[in-house]
């Protein structure tokens, strides 16, 4: 009697350490839940199969971004010039394309070109002391001025051949959606199990201890940037194929969306903690809110108000370590 | 990583080279100017310096600066650009900064009439006379020499009606810009006008004028109404995202929308809008220019206000003037009295 005892208490004391340890996420799907609640109630079209895939087609693109931004912001990192290097990959893609280049070769010429200018941001800010927030800033400004550069214009002339990539359906899901999910379960699998995972933790958590390790921080810094650039030119490539043109400011405050689904996923600004499932429930939030309010009819005054006040409860919601 | 010193040298090399090439810049810009001027000798604006204070880098407002510049050439006067990139604070710095270098005359894009306030103060101070493009109230009227700008609810009026009659039945719904700028108020008031049922108007989704905020906004208004038979989209930017959503169900769903942009213009051929409204920046700057010019020679605006002309287009008939500040385009706007619409 007195072992089952013992048991059934050991067994609570592990529930609730498991709980306390996931309480921002429980926090954050009771958020999401509420919400979805509330507009299946007032919505018959919430929970159709259509509107679960908006959602997911809406939630893809930041998603992509958001990945690679939990790369950076788990290492202590931040990159403001995110939104900015998927206008530069969007209209170097599209400006390509009406150049008569094949799409396969602007396509890559587009990510290889983003994922450069995310490794050369990477080495700037391993090399700088200052953290790479006003370092990331600057870039963003120069990435807007070398996408003018390429086009001060809209590119529409778009080949039919590229744009009809948006509607192939892998495995029975939209394109964005489907590589998206790609993105996470490298994202996930480059956190848990790799020891470049194992770093980006170490440095977000110490970096003078995690040089004290022998972990050679500048490389790895140069490597998460690049990475999160390949990321950033996968959402400039889609986003083109889905808009069926691109413009110099389509990327315009993307980078915000991206940080505030990841910081509202659980990922501190100070780095060291984070994980993929907490920013795929700050996107999914994100994304719910906005298509939410839409269905609900709710006017766009009111709409600022309700998306603000839900993501400042969200982040209050996460639990203080 | 670094020294200290290094950093310090590094910086200051940095900062020279910045100050050299703004030099560079600034020398061929006078150079060029100092050419034309040369060879427009009798003209209104020869030997002076106009500033063109544009609101940031977006087509439309890039159009309007070539516009400004190449009709300040035309009259002879030599342009300086400044970029206020969609910032009132540095909007009103750029004022300062054209009022420092001793500009003739300022062309203002200002971000709104209340931001225009301040600045066309200060430029009044400083007797410097200012064009204002976009902007007007009539508290500013006696601060400025003249302002252009659409009427907004006239142009949204026409559309309504001309959508109402491709679109005669059915419900409706309306993609609008920025929430609480005055232009997207007129606009929707001015579409219900002429729309005149506003009972089919079943949803207004903001679209904050931004094509990918549109593609969101057009996915969920055509998953909670299938039977959708129209849709308003406030610029041609949010048009191509509206157009995208809509895949397949162009044509079930009827597009309008607003700017006669080159991209709308296109869509337009290719059957995706059945209707626009459109004006054209090149032309509006260089009329502009032209109200800047005549106060310049001592000839006021009456009225201070001119409104931009505008066409209805459809897929048919394109008529709104061409967005490039092409020959035929300055040649327009710098009539005088410039053409300023009626309506």
């Amino acid at each position: 009697m007195t072992g089952m005892t013992h048991a059934i208490t050991t067994r609570r004391a592990e529930l609730a350490q498991r709980l306390s340890e996931h309480r921002s996420k429980i926090a954050l799907l009771l958020v999401i839940g509420t919400i979805a609640a509330i507009t299946a109630f007032k919505s018959e079209v919430f929970l159709s199969w259509a509107n679960f895939e908006n959602i997911l087609v809406q939630c893809s693109i930041i998603g992509i971004l958001a990945m690679g931004t939990t790369l950076l912001m788990v290492s202590g990192g931040i990159d403001l010039s995110v939104g900015s290097g998927v206008s530069l990959a969007g209209v170097l893609l599209a400006t390509l394309m009406a150049d008569g280049w094949s799409p396969l070769i602007a396509v890559i010429a587009a990510i290889m070109t983003a994922s450069a200018v995310g490794g050369a941001t990477g080495f700037l800010a391993a090399k700088s002391s200052h953290h790479p927030f006003v370092l990331t800033l600057g870039v963003l400004t120069l990435l807007q001025g070398v996408t003018l550069l390429v086009s001060i214009s809209p590119v529409t002339d778009i080949p039919e051949s590229f744009i009809s990539i948006i509607d192939w359906r892998p495995l029975g899901l939209p394109l964005v959606v489907f590589v998206f999910g790609v993105v996470v379960v490298v994202t996930h699998l480059t956190l848990t199990y790799t020891a470049l995972g194992r770093w980006l933790y170490a440095i977000g958590s110490s970096e003078s201890a995690a040089r004290l390790s022998g972990i050679r921080i500048d490389a790895v810094k140069v490597v998460v940037y690049a990475i999160s650039g390949v990321f950033v030119g996968i959402g400039g490539v889609l986003m083109t194929a889905q808009l069926a043109s691109a413009q110099p400011e389509m990327g315009r405050g993307l980078e915000l969306a991206a940080i505030a689904a990841v910081a509202v996923g659980g990922t501190p600004l100070a780095g060291g903690r984070g994980d993929v499932l907490g920013t795929l429930l700050g996107v999914l939030l994100l994304a719910l809110i906005g298509n939410s309010l839409n269905l609900l009819s709710i006017t766009s005054s009111w709409q600022f108000v309700l998306q603000g006040l839900v993501i400042v409860i969200a982040v209050l919601a996460q639990r203080k370590t | 990583m670094f020294g200290s010193n290094q950093r310090r040298i590094g910086a200051v090399l940095a900062a020279m080279l910045l100050a050299l090439t703004a030099a560079a810049c600034g020398s061929s810009d006078a150079s060029d100017g100092g050419q034309v001027a040369a060879t427009n000798s009798a003209k209104p604006l020869d030997g002076k310096t106009i500033a063109i204070i544009q609101s940031g880098a977006a087509e439309y407002y890039l159009k309007s600066t070539a516009g400004s510049q190449a009709a300040i050439e035309e009259l002879g006067g030599e342009s300086k650009v400044f970029d206020s990139a969609f910032d009132t604070t540095k909007e009103l710095a750029n004022v300062n900064s054209a009022i420092a270098s001793q500009v003739d005359g300022i062309i203002l894009f200002p971000l709104s009439d209340a931001s225009a306030k301040a600045e066309l103060r200060l430029a009044n101070n400083a007797d410097i006379p200012v064009s204002v493009l976009y902007g007007y109230s009539e508290e500013n009227e006696d601060n400025a020499v003249g302002f252009v700008q659409v009427n907004f609810y006239n142009q949204a009026k026409a559309l309504g009606e001309a959508f109402a009659k491709e679109v005669p039945e059915g419900p409706i719904a309306i993609i609008s810009g920025t929430v609480g700028r005055s232009e997207v108020v007129a606009f929707h008031d001015g579409f219900v006008a002429g729309f005149g049922d506003a009972s089919r108007i079943v949803e207004e989704v903001a679209g904050n004028y931004d094509r990918k905020v549109a593609f969101n906004a057009t996915q969920d208004i055509i998953t909670k109404h299938p039977d959708l038979a129209g849709l308003v989209v406030g610029n041609e930017d949010m048009a191509v995202g509206a157009v995208a959503a809509l895949g397949d169900k162009v044509g079930q769903v009827k597009v309008a929308s607003q700017n006669g942009s080159p991209e709308g213009n296109a869509m337009l051929q290719a059957g995706k809008l059945v209707v626009t409204v459109g004006a054209s920046p090149s032309q509006e700057a260089t009329m502009s220019v032209r109200l800047l010019a005549n106060a310049l020679m001592g000839k006021e605006a009456d009225p201070k206000l001119c409104q931009t002309p505008w066409a209805i287009n459809t897929p048919d008939s394109i008529v709104s003037v061409s967005w490039e500040p092409t020959p035929e385009v300055i040649g327009s706007g710098l009539a005088d009295p410039p053409p300023c619409s009626a309506e």
